[in-house]
């Protein structure tokens, strides 16, 4: 009988670590959740077609960094165009510190599932959006507060949960 | 190919160690099977499996997943090879490694074991073997292939392209996964045989190498942060480092322990508790390490879905271990003890000192974890916490250890041992009054530091000189007496370090232009040159310090600041310059226009922090070594 107690508390700090360990999958934290997106201000692939934060109004759309040299950006890439054919739904590139020639062969090859591109050459973007490693994406609502961010590839589990967030954001 | 190789030995091995765990079902049975083959061959597979990788490493195989995310080409030979366990799947396998050389080592050294025993012990390994061989085929496979390969691969974490990081994971991992054959033996106990002084014999040199070699690898891993992470410290509290130092108190507190049930036939349930609890804490180490649960300065990528695998894990070997424990507690026997002044009681009262620090660390690692789940609120418990928790306990712990060793077994008198202290206790007021002359500006609690490091360096030396007669008899001195000896003087040394170099260091933050200089203490370094560097895999700046001390020169000391443009990364190399009783300290930052800031420190004592250290290591292999191969 003396070791009901251990077992329980045992028991009790077993189960608290499970629910932290659920809580922190479901939300990778990062500091600008629920906050309006950071400045941006970038060149586009194409003249004139410039990235900035008047893009982000009205709609709920994807952000998404990547860039040519990044392996995993190719394994998602087909996601992306996954998750376009489940939900019409823009998604903004970031192209992350590359080379626009290598990035334009990249599209040719893969396809573009972006609306808009923005490239980001130095890296500052990344830096004020709190990027740690490419490819990283983050949900924006109407109003241009971030409501979701993935760290890694976005993949099916990636889109499910993707697809319920734009559904309820979109109400 | 070697992908191939990799997942075959891996497959073969998780079988194999799963029909030696189906094995105890025949342990009744007249003719026990020899469980020596299969342990050999499981070594060998996950051996096979290791140096497959260890090769995708050297040849840059990048086809391989991990190779690409943790290796690089330019990448120095000896950081390709150590990079195989600088990354969670890798290191997993090494976690695996260690644990069937384990196995193999008792199945084939152990001469001390009966058949069916022994059969039972290496069945139970090789459960946990099977355990987390499953582990890293379904959710952390170093082996998983990548197509199209890519060109070159992402680069080792800077942080982690250093010696020290070569032998301090495999260092702890000895130690961690050794508690796991602690674990079997006694789980093994409770079918085959009893818990007497035998059994205590038995584990005592298993427990001994675990313990050293966990206090080889703490101190390596700080060391480690000492020189490289460029903060001057040699201990943050952070959890990671918690994680490490909870199995190690533990693993201390049964140390002592088993030898009060070898002497006396006491303390069974408790020993066994103790077996249990140092197991199940390198598992939740492994587990907070791992699962990437706590935000710590040890950033490694972090998985929930492995967390989930790893608690369950966890679970499973605590609570049956537990249950067991509860159900069987009735059925062993033990003697009272009754007297507290006695080398049990002492041994007792430290061990209850061990563990109430050990659930004072486990509480401020796990608090945040609490916090946030019933508030939502992020904090982080800090050093404040730890440091005075852990110096109260610490200090009634250090006094009775120093004169634990020379009370008798069952009742001492307590007049008799205290006037036997007077001279142990006028040396060590001597010590401090010395310091305390010296160096008077120190608060009173450094001089607290210096007083418990001299008592208890006096009282084991004193002892020492007791039972070898003043040297006379010194031949026929018990090595595993010279082995406590040794590491208790190690802990004394130890403790000087940490008081000198917590409480009395000297910190100067500054910007210097070349020309300029900078005094610290007795000490003027003067910023003579600063010069372009370029590695293999990296680029940076060196400056140039000249040493003097009063106006004689010493030495030249060369901080880097280096940048390796593969991961993006920059990391300082601190300039160390030690005399052996004080550390000179100088880590270079960025430039300020054209000028440069540095850091500089003077700690006195600090380099004693690593020898006390090696000594309590050497002290403990001394004894492991007599009691595992001494002659009957």
């Amino acid at each position: 009988m003396k070791y009901i107690g251990l077992i329980i508390t045992t028991a009790f700090i077993f189960v608290c670590l499970f629910f932290a360990l659920n809580k922190k999958e479901q939300t990778l934290k990062s500091p600008l959740l629920n906050k309006p997106i950071p400045e941006i201000n970038l060149d586009g692939l194409v003249e004139d077609d410039k990235l900035n934060n008047n893009n982000f109004k009205n709609e709920v759309i994807l952000v998404n960094f990547f860039a040519s040299w990044c392996v995993p950006c190719i394994v998602e890439h087909d996601f992306l165009f996954e998750l376009k054919k489940q939900k019409p739904i823009k998604i903004y590139g970031i192209n992350y510190k590359d080379n626009i020639k290598n990035l334009k062969v990249w599209l040719v090859k893969l396809g573009n599932p972006y609306s808009k591109i923005g490239i980001d050459k130095t890296g500052i973007t990344g830096i004020n959006w709190g990027v740690n490693g490419i490819p990283e994406s983050f949900l924006i609502d109407k109003n241009g507060i971030i409501k979701h961010k993935i760290n890694g590839v976005i993949d099916e589990k990636q889109i499910k949960i993707l697809l319920s967030k734009i559904e309820l954001l979109e109400k | 190919m070697v992908a191939i190789i990799g997942n075959i030995s891996l497959i073969c091995a998780a079988l194999l160690s799963f029909y030696q765990f189906l094995n105890i079902r025949n342990i009744n049975k007249v003719r026990v099977l020899n469980p020596d083959r299969t342990i050999s061959l499981q070594f060998f597979f996950v051996l096979t499996a290791f140096f497959s990788l260890m090769y995708a490493y050297v040849v840059s195989d990048f086809s391989i997943l991990n190779v690409y995310q943790n290796s690089h080409t330019a990448k120095p030979l000896l950081y390709k090879i150590t990079g195989v366990w600088g990354n969670h799947e890798g290191s997993m396998l090494l976690w695996v490694l260690v644990l069937v050389f384990f196995g193999f080592l008792i199945s084939k050294y152990d001469k001390r074991l009966d058949l069916p025993y022994k059969t039972l012990t290496l069945s139970f390994q090789s459960l946990i073997t099977f355990i987390f061989l499953l582990f890293i085929l379904l959710s952390s496979n170093p082996f998983i292939v990548i197509s199209p390969v890519p060109i070159n691969g992402q680069g080792l974490n800077p942080l982690l392209q250093d010696p020290g990081l070569a032998f301090h994971p495999p260092n702890l991992y000895i130690g961690y996964v050794g508690l796991s054959i602690v674990f079997s033996f006694t789980i093994a106990r409770f079918y085959k045989g009893n818990f007497d002084a035998s059994w205590a014999k038995l584990i005592k040199p298993w427990v001994l190498l675990s313990w050293s070699f966990l206090t080889l690898g703490i101190s390596l891993g700080s060391w480690w942060a000492y020189y490289e992470l460029g903060w001057g410290g040699f201990w943050f509290w952070d959890p990671v480092e918690n994680a490490s130092l909870m199995p190690w108190l533990c693993a201390t507190a049964l140390l002592h322990s088993t030898l009060v049930l070898e002497k006396r036939n006491a303390l069974k349930k408790w020993t066994i508790f103790l077996a249990f609890l140092s197991f199940s804490f390198s598992l939740i180490g492994t587990f907070l390490v791992r699962s990437g649960i706590i935000t710590s300065v040890h950033a490694f990528a972090s998985d929930p879905t492995r967390g989930v695998f790893i608690l369950m894990i966890c679970a499973f070997f605590i609570f049956s271990s537990f249950i067991l424990l509860a159900k069987k507690a009735g059925s062993i026997k033990e003697e009272k003890l009754i007297s507290p002044i006695s080398k049990e009681g002492a041994i007792v009262f430290n061990n209850l000192l061990m563990i109430a620090l050990l659930l004072t660390i486990f509480i401020g690692t796990i608090y945040p974890i609490f916090l946030e789940i019933f508030t939502g609120d992020q904090i982080s418990v800090g050093p404040p916490y730890f440091n005075l928790t852990a110096t109260l306990i610490m200090i009634p712990a250090v006094l009775v250890m120093s004169f634990a060793p020379m009370i008798n077994w069952k009742k001492d008198d307590l007049f008799g041992l205290l006037s036997r202290l007077k001279t142990v206790l006028f040396l060590s007021l001597l010590v401090t009054f010395i310091f305390f002359y010296i160096n008077f500006q120190g608060p009173i609690i450094a001089l607290v530091g210096i007083f418990l490091a001299a008592w208890l360096f006096f009282g084991t030396l004193f002892n020492f000189f007791e039972k070898t007669n003043y040297l006379k008899k010194l031949k026929d001195l018990n090595k595993t007496y010279l082995g406590m000896t040794v590491a208790h003087l190690g802990v004394a040394i130890f403790i000087a370090g940490i008081t000198g170099s917590t409480l009395w260091k000297i910190e100067k933050i500054k910007t210097l232009k070349i020309g300029e200089k900078v005094l610290l203490n007795n000490y003027s370094l003067n910023f003579d040159k600063i010069k372009k560097i370029r590695g293999k895999n990296y680029i940076g700046h060196e400056a140039e310090f000249n040493l003097y001390k009063k106006n004689k020169f010493i030495k030249t000391l060369k901080p880097q600041k280096r940048f390796y443009p593969v991961q993006e990364f920059a990391t300082t190399e601190a300039a160390i310059y030690s005399r052996g009783i004080s550390d000179i300290y100088i880590a270079m930052s960025e430039p300020v226009d054209d000028s440069w800031l540095f850091r500089f420190h003077y700690s006195p004592l600090t380099p004693w922090i690593w020898i006390g250290s090696i000594m309590a290591f050497i002290g403990g292999i001394l004894s492991f070594s007599h009691r595992m191969f001494k002659r009957k």
